[in-house]
């Protein structure tokens, strides 16, 4: 696989997308050689803009061709290195596959290109009273497209799932260039359910139907502050045992309600808590405000100091704004942050985040954590600065320390973010050799010459070859 | 067949009462199939050597629960062994706490919603056959019954599963946690495969509270065009019903939706005991709008077995042709009015439709000459609303002359590759599914 565009080939591409629609200067590509993650970061070739499913066919034929690898990209939010281009892969950026093509409200349904953007699809189905309910934190920017790459959850997939629980069907450009359409209706295999979460390693989704899910008629939004962090969890399974299934149960540590309170989506989050609780209840209007009274009494019985209920809904956007901006709001603690991504069953988490906590003592780390407590998704967050090779150190060991205690606890190597480059090397954590084997090959049955996003999900011989910084993942 | 070496190695792998000829198992019979033996494998190990066997000696093998689904899909065109999971079963993992639990797969329904309800939970599964089907039948299968609509169907429900390959390797994919984005999502390929890909041996699932109410109101009238309108309109508010299944007039007095026949509409609500009152109510009055009346209230236990009741509509006649239609939900009144239009003078129809996923279940009893017309219709019909029509049963001389599946189009040559990464050799249950799969 060569790394450097032919002309021939550079010719084609430009047939399809136009001159304007290709980017070859370094000066211009180098804005796309890294994701959110900002650890690895590789040049691409060239970055092509596709404006329609037709184009990225071509595009993607082309490139087969020529035998040139290739990766998809969104807005760039992802956080495990996913569209970083391995192997001087071509970029192929959707963000111009950004149209609604239909809103079928009565159906409760709509079709979206690959690039529209995650909350202007919900701002577009709200007149209808519709929602779209995969809601990640990075949602004013990250594109369906990205969040059906990772399988994206957010806070509310706790009660409504993940984004394989809102996808009808997908329009896919398979690594040949050919497009296919594929439905989840059980006429056939569920191709589209394995498509999500397959990182851009199988194709690129064009398109996708997608389920829209009704505005709740009444939301209440409780925020429970604690002195102790394992009373927060122990309230999280409290609320659980009893019943109640919240819309979202967010929780952040001391550490990143301070972070938080600094910053401009300062909350009025009480600022010396051990741990605050974010709980959204949803659902008809008639009896939920005793639905909200049994969430607060059970936090107050679990160790609660306050419990304040946002009754307006700027109240209540504030208080979300705090913590969807909770990742950004480090950013002013030091130059570097680690997301961590792991997920451990709720019981888990007490036990776990001690250990959490003992294993940032050890290394010195300022790690705090913002989490989605109600399904045991954890964010460790650790702030460091790259120049201190000290430091970089202790990081990762911690962060190895850290994601091996979680899959020990019986949890998983990443809950939302996608295994990527980043995560690459913890999969034997996790699977074995058959079931790599396994997977191997179904990919290959996607993507038979490799050229699909390679160096991504699964451990191959081949390193992310043009990769220049810190490699992060903290198993090597 | 199975050649005498074959056959003494199966023994050897199993104890006497672990393999039985069909005449001993009736329940496991595949129309169109003459399988040797049903196996009933006490745990993975021993599931791993008989498909490794198997493999060895090219054998077509077709797991089963218990064998309910068995008659679902083409005949497969080699089958020499059954492979059941029923002795395998039991809860190997439960949290409470966590609303995950992991099963083996020939664990039923049934008897885990006893277990789940002890602790105040439950899983919103309910297929047909829901009570006695297995975990691993139900994820096979991979349908959805009443609840789907309002709460997703198995494949949204699967954690992870561990499996055995035609090879007889052990695998996993997925994990126990409600969210999980390691590795490829093959537990959710297997869903709705029919068995054709792996024998999954354990499921971890994602389970619910169990709402503190349960109530259902039962809509009448003498046709059933308004009340799928009705059906549409009470979907068209942000009201989360549970379930909104419409029923014909024969199926609605076999179930105890009515006395008398008459279309009817169930509407169940779910939840905190105010809310499910007030939904109801709201129902009612919108109903009351379109000069629909209310018959029937059902609260508590007698709203569960009225539930538990309609996965239980078939209708079981070997004469009868059941016919299962998913569109978008607005669509199904198109594949209703199509499915009466073109019924053969002398048919009848009955049919079941779960108003808020689009998915109707037509049942055609009559002249079995005019059966292949009738579901090309409709197959028709479905198609043309971006939909399919599946044949769940026919008669024995339909059966060969109808594809049981519509087919996936384009996707048909990437489903091939995919089956052909799980079995490249074609041993579970080959040409039994979609696609030539």
């Amino acid at each position: 696989m060569s790394g450097q565009i032919s002309r021939g080939l550079l010719h084609e591409l430009k047939r399809v997308v136009g001159a304007e629609g290709i980017r070859l200067r370094p000066e211009e590509r180098v804005v796309y050689e890294s994701d959110a993650i900002m650890t690895t970061k590789a040049l691409p070739s060239a970055v092509v803009f596709p404006r329609t499913a037709a184009e990225v066919s071509a595009v993607v034929r082309a490139l087969a061709r020529a035998d040139m690898p290739f990766v998809a990209r969104g807005a760039g939010t992802g956080l495990s290195g996913g569209a970083v281009a391995c192997q001087g892969a071509v970029l192929i950026e959707l963000a111009r596959l950004n149209r609604i093509r239909l809103i079928d409200a009565p159906n409760r349904r709509a079709i979206v290109e690959s690039g529209v953007v995650n909350l202007d699809l919900t701002h577009a189905v709200e007149p209808y009273g519709l929602h779209y309910a995969p809601d990640p934190s990075s949602q004013a920017a990250c594109t369906i497209g990205g969040n059906i790459a990772e399988n994206a959850g957010g806070p509310h997939c706790l009660k409504h799932g993940m984004t394989a629980q809102h996808v009808l069907a997908l329009e896919v450009v398979l690594p040949d260039g050919e497009l296919i359409a594929l439905e989840r209706d059980g006429r056939g295999y569920d191709l589209a359910g394995l498509f999500i979460g397959s990182e851009g390693t199988f194709g690129i989704a064009t398109a996708a139907t997608v389920l829209l899910t009704p505005l709740a008629e009444a939301t209440e939004t409780l925020l429970a502050d604690f002195t102790e962090v394992e009373a927060a969890c122990r309230a999280v399974s409290a609320i659980i045992a009893a019943g109640i299934l919240p819309a979202a149960l967010e929780m952040m540590d001391g550490a990143a309600v301070r972070a938080v309170e600094a910053s401009v989506n300062a909350a009025g989050y009480p600022a010396d808590a051990a741990a605050v609780l974010l709980i959204e209840i949803d659902g008809p209007e008639a009896g939920l405000g005793e639905e909200a009274d049994r969430a607060e009494r059970l936090c107050i019985e679990r160790g609660a100091r306050t419990v304040r209920r946002a009754n307006d809904p700027e109240r209540r956007r504030r208080l979300w704004a705090g913590r969807k901006g909770a990742f950004g709001a480090m950013g002013r603690i030091s130059p570097d942050l680690l997301v961590q991504d792991a997920v451990v069953p709720r019981t888990k988490l007490p036990a776990v985040l001690a250990e959490i906590y003992r294993i940032a003592e050890r290394h010195r780390l300022r790690l705090c954590n913002v989490f989605h407590a109600g399904d045991g998704n954890l964010h460790p967050n650790i702030s460091f600065d790259r120049r201190d090779a000290d430091e970089v150190a202790r990081v990762q060991q911690g962060s190895k320390e850290i994601m091996h205690f979680c899959v020990a606890a019986g949890g998983s190597i990443t809950g939302e973010h996608g295994v990527g480059l980043d995560k690459v090397d913890y999969m034997p954590l996790l699977f074995s050799e058959d079931d790599l084997a396994l997977m191997r090959r179904v990919r290959d049955a996607w993507n038979p010459r490799g050229l699909a996003n390679p160096a991504k999900v699964l451990p191959s011989g081949r390193a992310c070859v043009e990769s220049r910084g810190i490699a992060l993942d903290g198993a090597r | 067949m199975i050649g005498e070496g074959g056959a003494r190695k199966l023994q050897d792998l199993l104890p006497g009462e672990a393999v039985r000829t069909l005449d001993h198992a009736p329940a496991f019979r595949i129309p169109g199939a003459s399988p040797a033996a049903v196996v009933f494998p006490s745990n993975e190990k021993v599931t791993a050597d008989i498909l490794r066997l198997a493999s060895e000696e090219r054998w077509g093998v077709v797991p089963a629960g218990h064998g309910g689904g068995l008659y679902l899909g083409n005949a497969p065109e080699r089958a020499q062994l059954v492979l059941s999971t029923a002795r395998m079963t039991g809860l190997v993992d439960y949290e409470p706490a966590d609303l995950t639990l992991t099963a083996r797969a020939g664990t039923r329904l049934g008897t885990l919603q006893t277990e789940l309800a002890a602790h105040g939970q439950f899983l919103p599964l309910d297929p047909p056959g829901a009570a006695d089907a297995t975990l691993g039948g139900i994820a096979a299968v991979g349908w959805g019954g009443s609840l789907a609509g309002a709460f997703g169907g198995p494949r949204d429900h699967v954690l992870g599963v561990r499996a055995v390959l035609a090879d007889g390797t052990a695998i996993r994919s997925g994990g126990r946690v409600v969210k999980n984005v390691a590795g490829y999502d093959l537990h959710r390929l297997f869903v709705g495969s029919f068995g054709t890909l792996a024998v999954v041996s354990e499921i971890s699932l994602k389970v619910r509270p169990k709402p503190a109410a349960d109530r259902t109101a039962i809509f009448t009238a003498p046709a059933w065009l308004p009340l799928q309108t009705l059906a549409l309109r009470l979907l068209s508010n942000p009201w989360p019903f549970a379930a909104c299944d419409l029923l014909s007039p024969s199926l609605a007095v076999s179930t105890g939706a009515t006395e008398t026949p008459a279309a009817a509409l169930a509407v169940r609500a779910m939840g905190p005991d105010a809310a499910a009152r007030d939904l109801l109510d709201r129902a009612a009055a919108l109903a009351s709008g379109e000069g629909i009346r209310e018959t029937h209230r059902f609260e508590g236990a007698e709203s569960e077995a009225f539930w538990k009741g309609l996965t239980q509509t078939e209708v079981l006649a070997d004469d009868a042709l059941t016919v299962r239609v998913a569109t978008a939900p607005g669509l199904s009144s198109g594949v209703l009015g199509e499915a009466h239009r073109a019924l053969a003078p002398g048919a009848s129809l009955e049919f079941h439709a779960h108003a808020s996923a689009g998915v109707v279940r037509l049942y055609v009893r009559g002249d079995a000459g005019g059966f292949a017309a009738w579901t090309e219709a409709v197959r028709r019909r479905a198609e043309s609303a971006g939909g399919h029509a599946f044949v769940e049963r026919a008669p024995a001389g339909v059966r060969d002359r109808l594809d049981a599946w519509s087919g996936t189009g384009s996707a048909a040559a990437v489903a091939r590759r995919v089956k052909a990464a799980h079995d490249p050799m074609m041993i579970l249950s080959p040409g039994r599914f979609a696609d030539g799969i």
